[in-house]
């Protein structure tokens, strides 16, 4: 039987933010000794798992937060993850923004939330639909909603081409205050992917995999079905081929139950009726088939020079179609231990590096990198007692980026139709980005 | 709660379930059991609570157990990670008298088990990480061609790679064992130490199958020189040689100038058990020994002076003129000086022992030099299922990392195993459940026999008297790989042999089998008599796999 006795929120610095009893099995204490063993342990992350006497600390980290439930060594750890997820996800979906300040400033809906979601430790529903007839409480949003809904209207309020895009901020707003801001009626569809890749020190492609999924999130206070159109050409699974030339390809995919589909086999499309709030309506996983090039590729040339320090000249190119472009790229090299300071020759002047003695590695950062282009750099680092052998700790190069508008696997939203038309203007975005889950490239 | 499709489902099932007018009506309880099943408009908590109340349910035929199965098996291949596992968990405790059955639900989840793993959710790539090593206990080769997805990312917490090392490790194959030891070797020089010596220790227990090429990177990492790196693969290198006696060549020359670098208590103490059985070839051994027993006066840790102590023992006996005078200056301080009565007792006993004369000193020290038990060279045999059953789908498998790849505090291999394997004074040094592996490795040997009536015996009249290890380092020469073999010194002495061969040609490949057994009369002398038993091997093999082809 899964249930939880007891739920808390910490802030990362030890802070009670929400605590809620269910059961009357374990004093209030156990915040504390929850936290003492978390500081207790060296490292990034303290295990998913600790225990104390017969109580067991389930915990996720969600927006610099501890997410924790106390529970009985029987339950399953795999529900009481995704509930803990869940749970965060709604607290997202109704204040607007997870951070320990959103967490504050809405104590009283949090509250109601827990309230309604577990009933004696049992889990009731984590449906937005069947909880927006229960939580009252509107959120307070740390944020004015003006600025950003400004950037919104274009110069002297045409609609120009410009203001088609989506600020990024625009999905962080609670989902309830659209019953009562004059309904501005929205749907975000977000097709996000996560790329793995290696690569060998001879530029083999050893390891790509794709993991991506499409969000939905919803503000449309009545529920009316979508239609969304996927590639034609999409194929899924190993064998199965779709049409000729760029087909995509997807070896497994998974829909959120609530996903109709009839017409997918045929036409691609796929049919729900969104409830408001996020929900992952698609996942899917392609791997080692990436359709294109991988995106970076790196060479460098690592050496000792006569005065002592370690030199790498490092070449990055960049192989995403022209008009695109990657931004926050940052390359981290790792550097021999004893590495003390850096000199570095970039070749633009708003690109920067720096030593990170912490990480013992070497960290580029390249604001924005397009496609087709390609970056070099000289880093120059001081090494005491530098040895041939040191030569073998620069290790692999880990790089992290984002490629707006771009799915690595060139899954596509062809249309996205609202029926019925919804009453008021409702708007609808599609957003594409990818991000490096782990993007490594041996030297 | 009135609000629930999900909850009104469970009361339902649950309320059915008890009662004795629907349960003593089987035909109607089954219908009870199939409309909740059918049910699909519970959340995914109604769902995972349905199938674990389900569990109560035995059906009363096989028919019923096919049908419950089928009609859960879409639940099997769940997005969501706690109905797959619900799901699995109720299978496996419906089939347990069908080991076919759970076998095939294993397979069939493994898609959804690595899903989770690429899970967007650290925590829940966790779990899924935890669960996926009690599957690996069952069948070893589920996950064999997915290694990849096991390869560290940058940016994942130390616990979460230190999973992912230990089920690297278990899917070592000859296919991927390049590719992993090449990813492992990077994680070597990780900037978290816990990860760098994780990796470092999953090397050496791939280097138990693959001992040449784990060596190759444990000897080159050795030439980084530094302290953390060199202190976790010399004990690495001392728990491979205690496991695999074969490369103890290449360890030998590897260790010198370790001695330099290391400077925590557990590296030191590796190296000097290491000196002490290998002394012999180690030729700066003698002096390595003199600097640590020049500073034994300040030294504070009391292993670290235990261990000392046997080995400079133990390099006396194989190198008395260079070790005389120091090992007269360590028991000296020992004995005269050292205020704690362990070290003390313990170099009066060894004072006392060598008074006894050389030949009982010799049998007192120079017992072991590897792991006792029998060396089974294919890696850990397939557990029931039943063994893990119970823990799955609970948090017992997220609390512990296995014993095996801690490498903290810990003495040297022969204290482990004697920790370890409390019962060492079986007749044949086995553990019970190596003799049952045994046992049904005899038994599949002998049905296989049978099978396919290819006895050939040979006999030699003369027999190698040699090591059991130098027979196996010479026959791993000609490609005849052993899969068990008894420990040495027992008698009837037993080794189970297989080779294969690959023919350009055709595709086909050629498996045999080979069993030799040593009664134990004979009288000759080694290797004029080992070549000969080779080549007589060779050629029988080489002739039978012509004609078998």
């Amino acid at each position: 039987m899964m249930r939880i006795s007891q739920l808390f929120i910490l802030s990362s610095k030890g802070d009670h933010l929400i605590y809620k009893d269910y059961r009357g099995e374990a004093g209030s204490d156990v915040v504390n000794v929850f936290y003492e063993k978390v500081t207790a342990l060296t490292g990034d992350q303290p295990p998913v798992v600790m225990s104390h006497r017969d109580l067991h600390f389930v915990h996720v980290r969600q927006g610099g937060l501890y997410w924790v439930a106390t529970t009985t060594e029987d339950s399953s750890p795999f529900a009481i993850i995704e509930f803990l997820n869940r749970l965060s996800a709604l607290v997202r979906d109704y204040c607007g923004s997870l951070s320990e300040k959103a967490v504050q400033m809405n104590f009283a809906l949090i509250y109601e939330l827990l309230d309604e979601v577990l009933d004696y430790g049992y889990i009731q529903t984590t449906s937005s639909d069947v909880l927006k007839n229960f939580i009252q409480t509107e959120a307070v949003s740390s944020r004015p909603f003006s600025l950003f809904d400004l950037s919104n209207v274009g110069l002297f309020g045409a609609e120009t081409q410009q203001s088609k895009v989506a600020p990024s901020s625009a999905a962080t707003r609670p989902i309830q205050s659209s019953r009562d801001q004059g309904g501005k009626s929205e749907i975000f569809v977000d097709v996000i992917e996560r790329m793995s890749v290696v690569i060998g020190s001879n530029g083999v492609l050893l390891k790509a995999d794709v993991e991506g999924e499409i969000r939905v999130k919803c503000y449309m206070p009545s529920c009316s079905e979508v239609r969304m159109g996927l590639n034609e050409e999409l194929s899924v699974g190993r064998s199965q081929l779709r049409g000729y030339g760029a087909a995509v390809r997807l070896h497994e995919c998974s829909f959120h139950q609530a996903v109709q589909l009839d017409d997918f086999h045929s036409h691609r499309i796929l049919r729900l009726c969104p409830s408001q709030g996020e929900q992952t309506v698609m996942q899917y996983q392609l791997s080692d088939d990436l359709p294109s090039a991988p995106p970076f590729r790196l060479f460098p040339t690592i050496e000792r020079d006569s005065a002592g320090r370690l030199l790498m000249y490092m070449k990055l190119r960049c192989d995403l179609p022209p008009k695109s472009a990657a931004v926050s790229v940052s390359a981290s090299i790792p550097v021999p231990r004893g590495s003390v300071s850096l000199s570095q020759e970039l070749s633009s002047p708003d690109q920067n590096a720096e030593l990170i003695l912490q990480n013992r590695a070497v960290v580029w950062r390249i604001p924005r990198f397009s496609g087709g282009t390609q970056l070099s750099a000289l880093f120059k680092v001081e090494v005491p007692g530098l040895s041939s052998a040191s030569l073998l700790e620069v290790g692999p190069v880990g790089l992290s980026f984002e490629l707006p508008k771009l799915t690595a696997t060139g899954l596509q939203v062809r249309f996205l139709r609202l029926s019925p038309v919804q009453p008021g203007p409702a708007q609808r975005w599609v957003r594409y980005v990818t991000h490096s889950d782990s993007y490594i490239i041996r030297v | 709660m009135p609000y629930l499709g999900g909850k009104e489902a469970v009361r339902e099932l649950r309320r059915a379930l008890s009662n004795p007018n629907i349960q003593s009506d089987p035909l109607r309880y089954r219908n009870v059991v199939l409309k909740v099943i059918r049910l699909k408009e519970c959340d995914i908590w109604g769902q995972s609570e349905v199938l674990r109340v389900l569990q109560r349910y035995r059906p009363q035929s096989e028919d019923e157990l096919f049908d419950i199965l089928s009609l859960l098996d879409s639940s099997l291949v769940s997005p969501h990670p706690p109905i797959m596992a619900a799901t699995l968990s109720l299978f496996l405790s419906l089939c347990s008298s069908l080991p076919a059955v759970s076998k095939a639900a294993l397979e069939r989840v493994r898609g959804p088990l690595l899903a989770a793993c690429g899970s967007g959710s650290r925590e829940m790539r966790f779990a899924a990480l935890c669960h996926i090593q009690l599957l690996l206990r069952s069948i070893p080769g589920l996950l064999g061609e997915h290694y990849k997805r096991f390869f560290c990312s940058y940016a994942e917490p130390a616990f979460i790679k230190r999973r992912k090392m230990q089920v690297l490790v278990e899917l070592v194959n000859d296919e991927n064992v390049v590719m992993i030891l090449d990813e492992l070797k990077g994680y070597c020089t990780d900037v978290n130490d816990d990860t760098a010596q994780a990796a470092i220790s999953a090397i050496g227990r791939i280097g138990r199958s693959y001992s040449d090429k784990s060596l190759e990177i444990l000897t080159g990492l050795l030439g980084l020189k530094q302290d953390q790196i060199t202190s976790a693969v010399v004990q690495t290198i001392r728990d491979l040689v205690w496991v695999c006696p074969q490369c103890s060549d290449t360890v030998s020359s590897a260790l010198e100038g370790c001695e330099e670098v290391l400077q925590d208590c557990q590296g030191k103490q590796a190296l000097l058990w290491l000196l002490g059985m290998y002394g012999e070839r180690v030729s700066s051994a003698p002096y390595t020994l003199e600097v640590y027993i020049d500073g034994v006066r300040s030294e504070t840790s009391l292993e670290m002076k235990m261990e000392l102590l046997t080995s400079t023992m133990r390099l006396f006996l194989c190198r008395p003129a260079e070790t005389q005078d120091m090992l007269g200056r360590l028991l000296h301080y020992c004995i005269e000086e050292e205020g704690d009565m362990c070290v003390r007792g313990q170099a009066l006993l060894y004072y006392r022992l060598l008074h006894c004369g050389i030949e009982e000193t010799r049998n007192v020290l120079q017992g072991q030099r590897s792991d006792p038990s029998m060396g089974v060279l294919i890696g850990r045999p397939a557990e029931p299922i039943s063994q893990w059953v119970s823990s799955f789908n609970t948090l017992e498998p997220l609390k512990y990392c296995s014993a095996e790849t801690e490498p903290a505090s810990r003495g040297s291999p022969e204290h482990l195993a004697s920790v370890l394997k409390p019962n060492t004074d079986l007749p044949d040094n086995l553990d019970c459940g190596q003799l049952q592996m045994l046992d049904q490795l005899t038994k599949t040997w002998f049905k296989l026999v049978k099978k396919y009536k290819l006895v050939e015996t040979i006999r030699c009249t003369a027999v190698p008297h040699c090591s059991p290890q130098n027979l196996h380092a010479a026959m791993q020469l000609v490609n005849i790989q052993t899969i068990a073999f008894s420990p040495s010194h027992s008698l009837p002495w037993k080794v189970f042999l297989y080779t294969h061969t690959l023919r350009a040609d055709t595709s086909s490949s050629t498996l045999i089998l080979g069993e030799l057994l040593y009664t134990g009369e004979a009288h000759q002398q080694y290797v004029s008599t080992l070549r000969a038993f080779l080549s007589v091997l060779t050629t029988v093999i080489h002739t039978l796999s012509s004609e078998m082809a």
